[in-house]
């Protein structure tokens, strides 16, 4: 699963520190999630699109290899 | 996965606490690195060997000659602080305990048993009689180790080198 947090944070104009507030993680997450290293789970996933205000498609897309 | 089996996260000094100091003791008792300092009358060995206590029999050992001497419990100290050390230390939960985190402890398990399997592979084809036993003995830290290493370089040091990595690129 590929996804499109670097530049979602960038016109949010948020650190991956901020988001992880945001979302109430730890920010090692968001920077694994973000470095392709972690896959989420349906809830953050979920947290993470509601905090952007975007449909979760937008922000997640299914890789080739899914 | 959000697993209620952690302790809560002030127990983790407390962990490093009795961890590190045991390991150390251990390997240095264990492998005889100051056998002298530590098997005569030190003011240490003699602190911890409990010489008076004798109703309990798993202090005494029986010697040479077939009597029971006391027996000096600081090894026996060091391991068992290794062994609580590593269990509040390895089931405690982070300051900010989440699914990744989660992730990486159950991964960490998975690599430690997997290396542990292979070491003791290797120790059966390498190794004979009392050297085999020897051996075995220290297989007995590896998985702890390789668990606390990997664990804690995935949460904390790499993401630590890569943060100021990228401090650096902006």
């Amino acid at each position: 699963m590929k996804n499109s947090i670097r530049i979602e944070r960038a016109i949010k104009d948020i650190t991956q520190a901020g988001l992880s507030e945001a979302v109430g993680v730890s920010r090692q997450t968001i920077n694994a999630i973000e470095a392709n290293k972690y896959v989420p789970s349906a809830v953050l996933v979920l947290k993470i699109a509601k905090y952007f205000q975007k449909p979760v498609e937008t922000i997640f897309q299914l890789d080739d290899n899914d | 996965m959000e697993t209620k089996l952690l302790f809560p996260n002030r127990f983790k000094k407390l962990g490093w606490v009795l961890l590190v100091p045991g390991l150390v003791l251990t390997i240095v008792i264990e492998m005889e690195i100051l056998p002298y300092h530590f098997n005569k009358n030190d003011t240490f060995v003699r602190w911890a060997t409990i010489k008076n206590m004798h109703p309990i029999p798993f202090i005494e050992k029986p010697n040479v000659n077939g009597n029971r001497e006391p027996e000096n419990v600081i090894n026996e100290l060091a391991m068992s602080f290794v062994a609580i050390g590593f269990l509040l230390v390895a089931f405690t939960r982070e300051k900010k305990e989440d699914e990744y985190i989660s992730k990486i402890r159950s991964d960490s398990f998975v690599w430690s048993f997997y290396l542990y399997v292979a070491a003791i592979f290797i120790v059966i084809w390498t190794s004979y009689s009392l050297d085999f036993i020897f051996v075995i003995t220290w297989l007995v830290l590896l998985p702890p180790i390789i668990f606390l290493l990997r664990f804690h370089w995935f949460v904390y040091i790499k993401p630590y080198f890569e943060s100021s990595k990228e401090e650096a690129k902006s």
